[in-house]
């Protein structure tokens, strides 16, 4: 892709809300929508494309089009879990490069906390025959990870609470987070086991809310007052069961972080900041090594001793709690990602974890489930 | 396990669910490419050949990894099982204490009962 080509994160806002039990989801959608736009200084008039998940109720665009009144050439409803809102904010790219369109809107939102939660499976699908049988739930699958890769690399349920213990610190700057207590290795250890070896602090929060992002090309980001943060790489994959092959231990990220820094043209050691999907300490560490922050086999010496954490460690991560300790909306970690590392960008992070200098970095999403199934995005920006 | 619930969405597996109520199991096998794979889907997912013949199976396999889930009233055991065939199959194991598991241990496929439906291929220690 040719940089001048390359598109710009102009809007990006997440909801305070982390309960919401008196407002509907197409409601926060729409709340979220009007908060991204109002940052970057556009309105609902210059949206002519938009992109939505299986978060979004309804046939996707149709009904989010038709309640927001969008009028648009350009949508995209690509389902692949968590990680959708940052293939969305890719497919945008590509098509504010090839013309389609000028201002993409993403929205993400959902209440799971307040007890409205998107099927996500259905035995139609052709595994749920050999799946919803043995009860598998999402803890459970990423508990066999954890354990695998604790059986191939010696890694240890300590070195994966440091990544709880990490976003913790960052979490008590955030006056929105759900879990602003800094808690220690110990503290981690000793929460109830849900899925052995995953502690209910090794999980992420279940909460309400939404973000949405806007992605515009050049000549209109140029145009705006706000800081202007480009989106210089790019990848995606999606990762299955590989016909009985399974892998436990490593994800679709290797794919998709090649793919992104190579389009980047930068190294993993050159991001200044990362947001990491984090629905499990676990998620975190498979992909860190996946992206290429350390060696396969490595992450768990790479999180150790607060090595992740804003002002003491060499890869701050997470600087808004994330989904382990801040929010967690529509069971969907992926728009908040993306805005936590817009805001590192621009400079406005909160002042106790704002990284120094904040001039390149990465946001990675995991979607659905390690093991079974699942999809990996891979984002690079670059302040301007 | 009583009460486990079985899922019919496809006719092209129902060769494996009539293997299961004669307390058989059987994996898919590939007549092009001459792999066996898992899950069973009526197309070989290697060489999307519908050339399939079903073989008998011991249903022997190791742990490949597994977790115990706690938050219900009696801990259960899911597992991930590399059958001696190759793949990997999904599954729980049932029968034992989970605090004795480890993975490489021993298994093999029992057969638990559902609701409404034939039994289904569970694990138990060998």
């Amino acid at each position: 892709m040719h940089r001048d080509k390359n598109a710009y994160i102009v809007g990006a806002w997440e909801h305070p809300a982390r309960k919401a039990p008196d407002k509907s989801v197409v409601r926060l959608h729409a709340e979220c929508a009007a908060g991204a736009l109002a940052d970057a200084g556009l309105t609902k008039d210059d949206v002519d494309a938009y992109f939505c998940a299986g978060d979004a109720p309804g046939l996707g665009p149709l009904t989010m089009i038709d309640f927001l009144n969008l009028k648009v050439r350009h949508c995209d409803s690509t389902d692949i879990g968590g990680s959708a809102p940052l293939l969305h904010i890719a497919h945008a790219a590509q098509a504010i490069a090839g013309g389609k369109c000028n201002v993409a809107l993403i929205t993400l939102a959902g209440r799971p906390h307040s007890g409205w939660i998107a099927p996500e499976l259905n035995p139609t699908q052709p595994d749920m025959m050999w799946e919803m049988p043995v009860r598998h739930t999402t803890v459970d699958i990423y508990a066999m990870c954890a354990r695998r890769h604790m059986h191939e690399y010696g890694t240890t349920s300590e070195q994966l609470a440091w990544i709880k213990v990490a976003a913790s610190h960052h979490a008590q700057y955030n006056p929105h987070a759900m879990l602003r207590k800094v808690v220690t290795v110990e503290d981690v250890l000793s929460s109830p086991m849900v899925s052995d070896p995953l502690h209910r602090l090794d999980c992420c929060v279940t909460s309400d809310g939404g973000g949405a992002v806007v992605v515009t090309r050049p000549e209109i980001a140029k145009s705006l007052k706000r800081p202007r943060v480009k989106v210089i790489g790019a990848g995606e994959a999606v990762q299955g069961q590989f016909a009985g092959a399974v892998e436990l231990t490593a994800s679709a990220a290797r794919q998709s972080g090649a793919i992104a820094f190579a389009e980047a043209g930068v190294e993993p050691s050159d991001v200044r900041y990362a947001s990491i999907y984090d629905s499990f300490t676990i998620t975190v560490l498979i992909a860190l090594e996946d992206l290429g922050f350390c060696e396969k086999g490595m992450g768990g010496r790479l999180v150790a001793d607060g090595n992740l954490i804003s002002g003491i460690g060499r890869l701050p991560f997470n600087t808004d709690g994330g989904g382990l300790c801040s929010s967690h909306p529509a069971r969907r970690g992926g728009i908040t990602k993306v805005i936590e590392a817009v805001r590192q960008l621009r400079g406005e992070a909160h002042p106790a974890v704002q990284v120094k200098d904040c001039t390149l970095a990465l946001a990675h999403g995991t979607g659905m489930l390690l093991g079974t199934r699942h999809s990996s995005v891979t984002l690079i920006f670059e302040r301007e | 396990m009583a009460g486990t619930e079985f899922i019919e969405n496809s006719p092209e597996t129902k060769p494996f669910w009539d293997a299961t109520a004669a307390g058989l199991f059987v994996l898919p096998w590939c007549r092009q490419c001459q792999r066996t794979h898992w899950y069973p889907r009526g197309v070989c997912p290697y060489c999307l050949s519908t050339a399939l013949d079903w073989r008998e199976s011991p249903g022997e396999g190791e742990i490949h990894s597994f977790s115990v889930n706690r938050m219900r009233k009696e801990p259960y055991v899911l597992a991930y099982v590399a059958l001696s065939e190759g793949p990997i199959m999904l599954g729980n194991v049932v029968d034992g204490d989970p605090a004795t598991l480890s993975i490489g241990r021993k298994v093999k496929v029992v057969f638990k009962p559902t609701s409404g439906g034939p039994p289904i291929p569970f694990f138990a220690v060998r």
